[in-house]
C-alpha cells in the first residue's frame, strides 16, 4: 500500500473559509527620530489620523468643486447635461453664446470623469479603522 | 507634565470585552457601506418636500388624501432624519492611515 494521496481526497478535509478581512498594509516608519520637526522639536510621525464618520463622510460626499468627492462627480454630471442643453438652445442665437456653454459643458463634463479620483479611487485600498 | 497630542484622549479600557472594539476595513468597503444610507438620505428628504407640498395642494382640493400625503411626508422626514443620524452627523470615530 503507498503513501501517495490524492489531491483531490484532501479537498474534503480541507474548510473552505471566505477571508473577509484581508491584510492591509499601514504605513509606519521604522525611524521615529529622523528630520520630521514641528516648531524645533521632534514629534511622532502623523501615520493615523482620527475623524468621526460625518466629518469623513462631509468631506467624501457633500463639498462640492474640486475637492474630489462624489458630489462633485454628481454636479458636474447634472452641469454637464445643463450646458449641453444651454448649447442646443443657444445654437441658433448665437454661436459664440453657444461656444461658452461648449466650454462650460467640456469643463462639467471633465469634473464627472475625473472628480471621484482624488479622494476616493486613489485611497480605495487604504486602511480604516472604525469603532463597533 | 507629559503634553499629549490632542487626539489622545484617556478612556476606559474593557479587558474582559469579548468582541474587539475596533474593526478594519478599506476606506472604500466603509466608504460604499454608509454610501447607501447617504443616497437613502437625499431621496428620503425629496420625498417629503415633494409630499409636503402635494398635501398643502392637495389639502384644499381633496382633503382626505392631503392629510395621507401630509401624513407620509412627516414619515419621510423621520427617515430623512435617521439616515442623516447615521452618517453626516454621526459622530463615531474612524481611524484612516496613510
Amino acid at each position: 500500500m503507498s503513501n501517495h494521496v490524492k489531491i483531490a481526497d484532501l479537498k474534503h478535509y480541507v474548510k473552505k473559509e471566505k477571508v473577509t478581512n484581508p491584510t492591509i498594509p499601514l504605513f509606519v516608519p521604522m525611524d521615529q527620530a529622523g528630520d520630521m520637526l514641528e516648531g524645533g522639536k521632534k514629534v511622532p510621525v502623523h501615520t493615523a489620523h482620527t475623524y468621526t464618520r460625518g466629518d469623513k463622510m462631509e468631506e467624501l460626499v457633500v463639498d462640492p468643486g474640486r475637492t474630489g468627492g462624489l458630489a462633485s462627480g454628481y454636479i458636474g454630471y447634472f452641469y454637464a447635461i445643463v450646458s449641453f442643453i444651454l448649447v442646443v438652445l443657444t445654437y441658433n442665437v448665437s454661436l459664440y453664446l453657444a461656444a461658452v456653454f461648449a466650454y462650460a459643458f467640456g469643463y462639467y463634463w471633465s469634473q464627472r470623469m475625473l472628480a471621484p479620483f482624488w479622494n476616493i479611487t486613489w485611497f480605495k485600498g487604504k486602511m480604516l479603522y472604525y469603532t463597533k | 507634565m507629559i503634553e499629549h497630542d490632542p487626539g489622545v484622549r484617556t478612556s476606559m479600557v474593557f479587558a474582559d470585552m469579548k468582541r474587539p472594539m475596533l474593526g478594519a476595513s478599506t476606506r472604500w468597503d466603509y466608504f460604499s457601506k454608509h454610501l447607501v444610507v447617504w443616497k437613502e438620505h437625499v431621496r428620503f428628504r425629496t420625498y417629503a418636500i415633494i409630499l409636503a407640498l402635494l398635501g398643502v395642494y392637495l389639502i384644499f382640493a381633496q382633503p382626505v388624501i392631503g392629510i395621507v400625503s401630509l401624513g407620509f411626508a412627516t414619515f419621510f422626514y423621520q427617515k430623512h432624519q435617521h439616515a442623516l443620524a447615521r452618517t453626516l452627523k454621526s459622530h463615531r470615530t474612524i481611524i484612516i492611515g496613510h
